[in-house]
């Protein structure tokens, strides 16, 4: 019976409270309940006497928690109400968010850099050299010698004709090695030219180079150095095959071929149905190249490797033409 | 290079098409294609420039007898020969041995010649050769079959009936096969009659003795020319042909032999005739068969990976490589003569691997210490100041370092730039000198394309003239900012956008521990008053400025602004200071502001160089808050506010502190540039 006057009074104060927009709202509602004079609780305490004599020490309990509980209800509504008053109002929430004006790596960076980083982290140096390079050190020095036919692999851009644009980066090899003894243990990323302009490509591109010359160096360990470098770039588990070719600065050499990315192997369009992916050269130094720099091809051994930056971040992001890459189209570069 | 199927398979028993392709390509003679001509499958070889010996059928049929283990079939060229010997008829002179180091002929007299037979045109055709006669087509027949280039004369029109191995004189004239004629020099090798050139050597045969239906005798020639004559001659001339392709990458030494018997019988088989006997052969040093030393345990110890010896053996043998155990585990091998690619023990490891194959190669890590890898410091930084343009709002664009002479020039290059001997269009056919004409020429590209901003930068070289010839390579970073409208914020007045491009530069650089110093500077293709020098270390390195309205004309760039920065990054790496901790102070600091009007002349450098040279007790730092002109501030006049914040390292600062400086500031401001406090 008390009970039910009880609950009616509670939801009653909870839902003028819940609508109270402001201070005086608030204040005129606790005046209303808990009031000294006239308030609804006192006159619920002045309904006392009217209680049976053994239920009137539970209904003083009851008023007087119910009375805490609007008081508290009370407080919780000024603090919301003040609050309203210091904070902005009025802001639609699904507007979109300001995002920083931040640009954006061209994705040969974003690749070349993811490159490097594997390398790195198996205790390989960055190296440069020129782009503008002498017959030399891109050719001669390399096993290429003048007037050979191996020199027709490489449409080359020349300025004279003893300095060209670099066609490879393989150079960056000779420099190292005039510069420096066994161990080496380098990759060699940068521009590249070949006179050569058509639906595949560009006159200007970017290559990695690797070099390892140490003692007792093998074929196997280039086969497991890039086996563990592709599993590491394409975030997966690839299989490496070598596939023999000639390359006029390595013997053996061979053209590396890659379990296609796209399909795992079972074969796409990408991979032409073989499910391999031609993705470089590499081979053993040749002895030739040892005796441009003074290095004892019985004392050291050594493999090289080659990879178009291009062709991989073409294959990492899906890019369809490498046309894309140097037009700097700001809808492309904002992709990445 | 395409070669039919089943004419390799005359020579040697082959599996089915796919396994054929499969074995050749893992052994390097990659098959790149593969079409039914004729009924039949003809595949494209990519047979790479060290292989001349599988420029043909019977090499081709060589490789697949080793690679899959059965016999290799001799080739039919028994002839019957009649008549006077072959000496009594011609003669051969070489007066150029340096240049041909073997020349023979044979002669067949009492032809009568017609078109070559189905089968053999069929073969030319899937060859992609176009049948000529009966006698050209036997020497193209045997080109492709046996790989040794042919010549046939017309011995009726030879002068004397002979020949003369020589250079050319000096402005001799030949009219080659093809009709046009070609003035010589003592660099060209000719094959003469006794009076002038009737073929350049190794390349092209000449018009005037050329066989024809009409001939009756013919002078067939199977000759070995040194390989970078002809290199030279096919350069020089323009002229490639299939003999020159083979020639320079070396042919066999011992090919003339069998290749002439064999074109010698086709030829008797269809034109009838008579076979002179005993060839002239004018070889006066034959070849030396080359012997080289391979080690098994070199082979093993270079590969990582064991071959059996026996196999190792058995591969070289069946290529045609002869071996002697010499008892220590390595063999003296004498190299067959048609593999003139071979010569070092290097050359012959590579033969095994080929034909055994690199499945069983495992794949190892190189074990040992590494040395101590990573970006050198010059790298390493520019990666850093990708990083921080990008943080500032830039994208990174990759140009070609080529670019069009035309917009070099318009754009003011300071220097001519470096032009390619061979390029391929004219808007690539310098070296860039600066960075700027590709990156102007991006942003109309995108302009025109709708892009209503463009915020760029690049990284790369610069490639600058020097006198040696070889230009110098200067690296270098470039921004660019363009906007087809004054930018707007919200609330706020446009900001000139020169001072977004200064401030980015600035920040991006203060970043990497590079303090800039700017100084107003007159440069184009800057505008007049835009532009500043960028200075770090004391060191000039760079402009920044608002691009002169005609630099934007050269590149095509139809309204809007442009401001550019660029500047060298040589060396700037070792002017980075690493951050250097300062403590912090426990007391609280103060902020106040003064408001100023001064003279529109007066510059902030200006006024912010007399307020640093104040003796301020306690101001850490000076900022420039607004600088205003306009409504409720005379004409010739902007008003200024400028914020500074005071502390001690050593107690709480107060008002008086504070107030003293007041005095200082205003009267020195008033004394230098007439300002008035507001």
């Amino acid at each position: 019976m008390h009970q039910e006057r009880f609950d009616d009074i509670r939801a009653r104060f909870a839902e003028e409270i819940a609508s109270a927009a402001s201070e005086s709202d608030v204040l005129d509602i606790k005046g209303r309940y808990t009031g000294k004079k006239r308030g609804i609780l006192q006159e619920l305490m002045a309904s006392l006497k009217e209680v049976a004599p053994e239920e009137r020490p539970a209904f003083g309990q009851a008023v007087n928690a119910l009375k805490s509980e609007l008081e508290q209800g009370v407080d919780e509504a000024l603090a919301r109400v003040r609050d309203a008053k210091r904070a902005p109002a009025g802001l639609d929430v699904t507007l979109p968010g300001l995002r920083p004006d931040l640009g954006h790596l061209h994705p040969i960076t974003r690749v070349r850099r993811e490159i490097e980083q594997i390398f790195i982290s198996m205790g390989y140096a960055v190296a440069t050299g020129p782009e503008v390079e002498d017959a030399y050190h891109n050719f001669e020095a390399l096993n290429t010698p003048a007037d050979h036919p191996s020199r027709d692999i490489q449409d080359t851009f020349y300025i004279t004709p003893d300095v060209l644009l670099r066609t490879q980066t393989s150079p960056v090899q000779i420099r190292t090695m005039e510069a420096r003894r066994p161990p080496i243990k380098i990759i060699a990323p940068g521009r590249v030219f070949r006179r050569d302009d058509d639906v595949s490509h560009s006159p200007m591109f970017f290559q990695v180079e690797g070099l390892v010359v140490d003692r007792g160096i093998t074929m196997a360990h280039l086969k497991g150095t890039l086996t563990h470098f592709y599993s590491a770039l394409f975030h997966r588990d690839v299989e490496v095959r070598f596939r023999p070719s000639f390359f006029p600065f390595t013997e053996p050499s061979a053209e590396t071929d890659l379990t296609c990315v796209i399909c795992g192997g079972s074969g796409c369009a990408v991979c032409k149905r073989t499910g391999w992916l031609e993705i470089g050269g590499c081979g053993m130094v040749d002895p030739a190249v040892f005796g441009f720099v003074g290095i004892d091809p019985e004392e050291y051994t050594g493999f090289a490797f080659g990879l178009g930056i291009d062709r991989i971040a073409m294959l990492k992001y899906g890019i369809d033409h490498i046309r894309h890459l140097y037009d700097n189209d700001v809808r492309f570069l904002e992709q990445f | 290079m395409k070669f039919p199927i089943p004419w390799i398979g005359q020579y040697t028993e082959l599996p089915g098409d796919d396994d054929v392709a499969r074995a050749f390509t893992l052994s390097g003679s990659e098959v790149e294609g593969r079409e039914t001509e004729e009924g039949e499958t003809v595949m494209e070889f990519g047979i790479t420039v060290n292989r001349p010996d599988c420029m043909n059928v019977y090499g081709l049929a060589r490789e697949a007898s080793v690679l899959f283990g059965k016999r290799l079939k001799p080739v039919e060229a028994a002839v019957l020969e009649s008549g006077p010997s072959t000496a009594q008829l011609t003669s051969v002179v070489v007066e150029a041995p340096e240049l041909c180091p073997r020349y023979r002929a044979r002669v067949i007299r009492g032809v009568k010649v017609g078109m070559s037979p189905a089968w053999m045109q069929k073969r030319l055709a899937q060859c992609g050769l176009r049948p000529i006669n009966a006698v050209v087509d036997a020497t193209n027949f045997v080109l492709m079959e046996l790989g040794h280039p042919l010549h046939a004369f017309d011995m009726d029109r030879l002068k004397e009936r002979r020949i003369v191995v020589r250079r050319a004189g000096p402005g001799e004239k030949i009219t080659t096969l093809d009709g046009v004629e070609r003035t010589l020099d003592p660099e060209r090798l000719v094959i003469a009659d006794s009076l002038r050139p009737v073929a350049l050597a190794g390349v092209m045969g000449g018009e005037d003795t050329g066989v024809t239906f009409g001939t009756g005798s013919i002078l067939l020639e199977g000759a070995v020319f040194e390989p970078v004559n002809i290199r030279r001659t096919s350069k020089a001339l323009g002229l490639h042909t299939d003999a020159s392709h083979r020639y320079e990458r070396g042919v066999d030494p011992e090919g003339p032999v069998a290749a002439l018997d064999r074109c010698a019988k086709l030829i008797l088989d269809m034109c009838g005739g008579t076979l002179a006997p005993d060839p002239v052969d004018v070889y006066p040093a034959p070849a030396v068969p080359k012997r080289v030393i391979l080690r098994h345990g070199r082979l093993v110890s270079l590969l990582g990976m064991d071959i059996a010896p026996e196999r190792c053996a058995s591969i070289l043998t069946a290529l045609g490589f002869g071996l002697e155990a010499r008892g220590d585990g390595s063999w003296a091998v004498t190299v067959p003569s048609f593999r003139v690619d071979v010569s070092r023990e290097a050359d012959l490891i590579e033969e095994v691997v080929r034909v055994n194959g690199l499945e069983g190669l495992r794949a190892e890590l190189p074990q040992g210490i590494d040395p101590v890898g990573g970006r050198p410091a010059e790298l390493e930084f520019e990666e850093r100041l990708r990083d921080q343009l990008v943080a500032a709002g830039c994208s990174e664009a990759i140009h070609m370092s080529m670019t069009d002479p035309a917009v070099e020039k318009a754009l003011g290059a300071c220097a001519q730039a470096v032009p390619l001997a061979n390029s391929l269009a004219p808007a690539n056919s310098v070296l860039r000198t600066s960075l700027l004409p590709p990156l102007l020429l991006t942003a109309a590209k995108n302009r025109s394309r709708g892009a209503r901003k463009v915020a760029l930068f690049e990284l790369g070289r610069a490639y600058l003239p020097a006198e040696s010839g070889r230009p110098g390579e200067d690296p270098r970073a470039a921004v660019l900012l363009y906007a087809d409208a004054p930018a707007k914020t919200w609330g706020a007045a446009p900001v000139p956008r020169l001072l977004d491009l200064k401030g980015k530069v600035e920040s991006a650089l203060d970043r990497l521990g590079l303090e800039v110093v700017f100084t107003a500077a007159e440069r184009f293709p800057f505008a007049s008053g835009l532009c500043l020098n960028l200075s770090v270390g004391g060191r000039r390195v760079g402009s920044v400025g608002t691009l002169a309205p005609r630099a934007l004309d050269a590149a095509g760039l139809k309204g809007g602004s442009a401001h550019y920065a660029e500047w060298s990054l040589g060396g700037l790496e070792a002017l980075c200071r690493p951050p250097s901790f300062t403590s912090l102070s426990r007391y609280p600091s103060v902020v106040r502001d003064f408001s100023f009007m001064a003279d529109k002349g007066v510059s902030w450098a200006a006024l912010r160089g007399k307020l640093v040279s104040l003796p301020l007790p306690n101001v850490k730092a000076i900022h420039l808050v607004d600088c205003y002109e306009g409504e409720g501030v005379p004409e010739d006049k902007r008003s200024w506010t400028v914020s500074m914040i005071f502390q001690s390292p050593d107690r709480t600062l107060t008002e008086e502190d504070v107030v003293s400086v007041a005095p200082v500031v205003t009267g020195a401001l008033q004394e230098a540039f007439g300002a008035v406090l507001r």
